[in-house]
């Protein structure tokens, strides 16, 4: 098959974290195909690594890849920053999104989706049109308007920090999403209004990865694949029925 | 000896052992009090005495622990020309007490050239009662907090600005009157190539409440800036703030105007804030300065009555080889006070800052709040912060909590946004302008931030990369 196919390929990725006389190896041999167009969902027990493997895929400098290939699109992306990565398309949506006092929310936007402008060699937003796209997508998220005011994250609740991320996504409008744990700690009305701004993001173009311990997000976002990943390797892939079986059974199953 | 000698003489090195104060002051001093008004001979008096107690600043002195004394020492002593009037050898222009004004107290502002107040420049607002100390109605109460402060000063310098100062501006805000507007101190300042003491007094009559603005410039061209250039100068402004009970008061001060890189370096600026405050009064104080040749800010807060609360910050951007060096004393003499202090210092190339800030807690003061907290950043491996954070405790039913933290931008946070796709000189910028932001933004008027804005965070642009030229600050 023509690697052009698949908008992500994983092969082989071995990834550790420390230096020297403490370093732990976390990925121990990923494989993983996401064709645009796709949605795939990563399950896994704590601490097996998902959010290692999203964090290397969008370019942490804390971990080193040992061995294997990450490609986007066909090109290997290892060698680029982390800002260059999210230019080409890459969106991590983290679990844990940190609080940033002092820069304020609705201006990193802008200068977000004016760097990413600038790399598709467009002009800068005009200020009055980006307020304009970013109330469109607030409303979409059932946002208020105080969102604006504040600093990035900086006081947010957990749920508000995870609407915050889709917002940031909905803003960028990337190739690639990877959203960890974007369902943790929201109720189920902000569950379904995130699921709302996830499914609006997937088309044709466009590839997800949903990274859940949770078959009720897979409810409003249905998954065309879902894996499960255990001990820094993939153990199991299937299709939607895979989520719904790990629900009922757990994991020990699927681990040796 | 060159600048950069001077700068790089290890630390701690011992002076020349000095008497407390010459002789030539001990002569000087009580003729210059008996000479002037009979209304500031007491002040001037308990000052004096003070001085003689704690002699002159030498290397070993604790208020000066990460200043070398030898930079400033030469400038002490009395004022070369005690006795004619200096001031006025050059004063603002319309034009440039324009320039200074802000929206907020576009009709409520005081000049001071060298510390000595100037009615005919200035447009005292309504709900301020502005005298001078010679002919003010101060009441008896106020008038002994003021001798108690300069009976108990242990910092020479003040105790020079209390002695030295021509005829003290009174600011008075009567019981219960809350002024319109803000009132803005607009000091300027000559840079005669000589020491310039001033002593303001702000007396906050029971539950008022007052936003006190402060700036201070350094007139261009005066006819001994040859001089100047030479030899700099030194001012040194002390305020002192009687915060009766009830009472509110916020002082904002901006350290220089503009984000000028030449004609304040050669300067020193001595600038102290004294505040005594009585029962359930409230201080709010946000200090933000670029440095100077040597620029040492100081912060003493007596908590005097049960629930007063004070809140001190401090935001500092230094480049090239300036220094500012904060001290900050907070005094809690009675139970149920609050204390929060918040120094925050960015320090590029060669500039040297420090925080020297200790809480003290007396013996009956229970249930007492107090908080410090000292942020450095370093943009260069040359520059230098230090800082030394105390608690001296002497009561047991108290939550006290300090820490001081030095070194680089949070690397959690430089990711984050580096993964939305800011280059990294960008993120790192947005994150210098924010941390000291944080501190301008309790300077919750929005004129007098964005003087503050323009002084700091334009400075701190012009050093950053050209990628944060696009940051802005909200
Ligand atoms: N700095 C570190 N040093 C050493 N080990 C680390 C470090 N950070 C993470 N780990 C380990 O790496 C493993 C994978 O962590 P990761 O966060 O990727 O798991 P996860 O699958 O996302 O778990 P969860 O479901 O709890 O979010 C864990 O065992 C964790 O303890
Ligand atoms: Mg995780």
């Amino acid at each position: 098959m023509a690697t052009a196919d698949y908008m992500l390929e994983v092969k082989d990725l071995h990834a550790t974290i420390g230096e020297e006389s403490a370093i732990t190896q976390i990925l121990k041999g990923i494989n993983l195909s996401v064709k645009a167009g796709e949605v795939h969902a990563i399950m896994g027990p704590n601490g097996s690594g998902k959010s290692t493997l999203s964090k290397v895929i969008a370019g942490h400098p804390d971990y080193t890849v040992s061995k294997g290939v990450v490609l986007l699109n066909g090109e290997n992306i290892l060698e680029l920053e982390a800002d260059e990565r999210s230019r080409k398309g890459i969106f991590l949506g983290f679990q844990y999104p940190v609080e940033i006092p002092g820069v304020n929310n609705a201006e990193f936007l802008r200068m977000a989706y004016n760097q990413k402008r600038k790399a598709e060699g467009k002009e800068e937003a005009d200020p009055l049109d980006f307020e304009e796209i970013l109330d469109a997508r607030m409303k979409i998220l059932d946002m208020d308007d105080r969102y604006k005011e504040r600093a990035i994250n900086e006081g947010f609740s957990g749920g508000e920090k995870k609407r915050n991320e889709i917002l940031q996504m909905a803003i960028l409008d990337p190739a690639l999403a990877i959203l960890d744990e974007t369902d943790s700690g929201l109720d189920v009305d902000a569950l379904k209004i995130v699921a709302g701004g996830i499914n609006r993001l997937r088309g044709p173009g466009k590839a997800i990865v949903l990274i859940t311990h949770y078959q009720r997000l897979l409810d409003y976002v249905q998954p065309d694949v879902v894996h499960v990943l255990s001990g820094g390797k993939i153990v199991q892939t299937g299709d939607k029925e895979l989520a719904l079986e790990v629900e009922k059974k757990g994991y020990d199953w699927l681990v040796k | 000896m060159t600048e950069t000698a001077i700068l790089n003489k290890p630390r701690f090195m011992r002076e020349e052992p000095r008497p407390a104060i010459t002789p030539a002051q001990e002569a000087a001093i009580p003729l210059w009090i008996a000479e002037g008004p009979a209304a500031l001979a007491d002040i001037r008096a308990a000052a004096f005495n003070a001085l003689r107690k704690t002699g002159l600043p030498h290397s070993g002195s604790e208020d000066f622990t990460f200043i070398r004394v030898g930079e400033f020492l030469p400038h002490l002593g009395p004022p070369a020309e005690s006795a004619p009037e200096r001031s006025g050898d050059r004063s603002p222009a319309a034009a440039e007490i324009e320039s200074q004004l802000v929206a907020e107290a576009a009709e409520a502002y005081l000049v001071l050239i060298d510390g000595t107040y100037h009615p005919e420049l200035s447009r005292p607002g309504s709900g301020f009662r502005i005298s001078t100390l010679s002919r003010a109605e101060l009441a008896a109460e106020a008038r002994a907090a003021l001798a108690l402060i300069a009976s108990q000063e242990t910092d020479a310098v003040a105790s020079l600005a209390m002695i030295f100062s021509r005829d003290p501006l009174v600011i008075q805000v009567e019981a219960g009157s809350v002024p319109g507007s803000p009132l803005l101190l607009l000091h300027f300042h000559t840079g005669s190539g000589v020491r310039s003491d001033s002593l303001i007094i702000y007396h906050g009559a029971k539950l008022s409440e007052a936003v006190l603005l402060v700036r201070h410039s350094t007139l261009a061209d005066s006819a001994t800036s040859a001089n100047a250039v030479a030899t700099g100068s030194m001012e040194n402004v002390q305020t002192v703030a009687l915060l009766d009970e009830g009472a509110s008061l916020k002082f904002l001060e901006a350290g220089a105007s503009g984000s000028g890189e030449s004609t304040l370096i050669r300067d020193i600026h001595f600038r102290k804030l004294a505040a005594r405050l009585e029962r359930n009064s409230r201080l709010l104080a946000v200090s933000a300065h670029t440095g100077s040749r040597l620029t040492r800010n100081s912060f003493s807060v007596d908590l005097a009555g049960e629930g007063a609360e004070a809140e001190i910050n401090g935001a500092t951007v230094l480049t090239g080889n300036r220094q500012s060096h904060n001290f900050i004393r907070i005094r809690h003499l009675v139970p149920h006070c609050v204390s929060r202090q918040l120094f925050k210092s960015v320090a590029a190339d060669q500039s040297r800052s420090s925080v020297d800030g200790t809480i003290y807690v007396a013996k009956h003061a229970q249930q007492t709040n107090a908080y410090q907290l000292i942020n450095n950043l370093m943009l260069s491996d040359e520059a230098r912060a230090d800082s030394k954070p105390q608690l001296l405790i002497h009561a047991d039913d108290v939550k006290c909590s300090h820490g001081s933290t030095s070194g680089k931008l949070d690397p959690a946070q430089q990711f984050y946004l580096e993964s939305r796709g800011l280059p990294p000189a960008q993120a790192r910028a947005l994150l210098t302008i924010a941390f000291i932001a944080e501190v301008l933004g309790k300077a919750d008027k929005k004129g007098f931030r964005a003087v503050l804005d323009r002084a700091l965070l334009d400075t701190l642009k012009n050093r950053l990369p050209a990628a944060a030229k696009g940051v802005s600050h909200g």
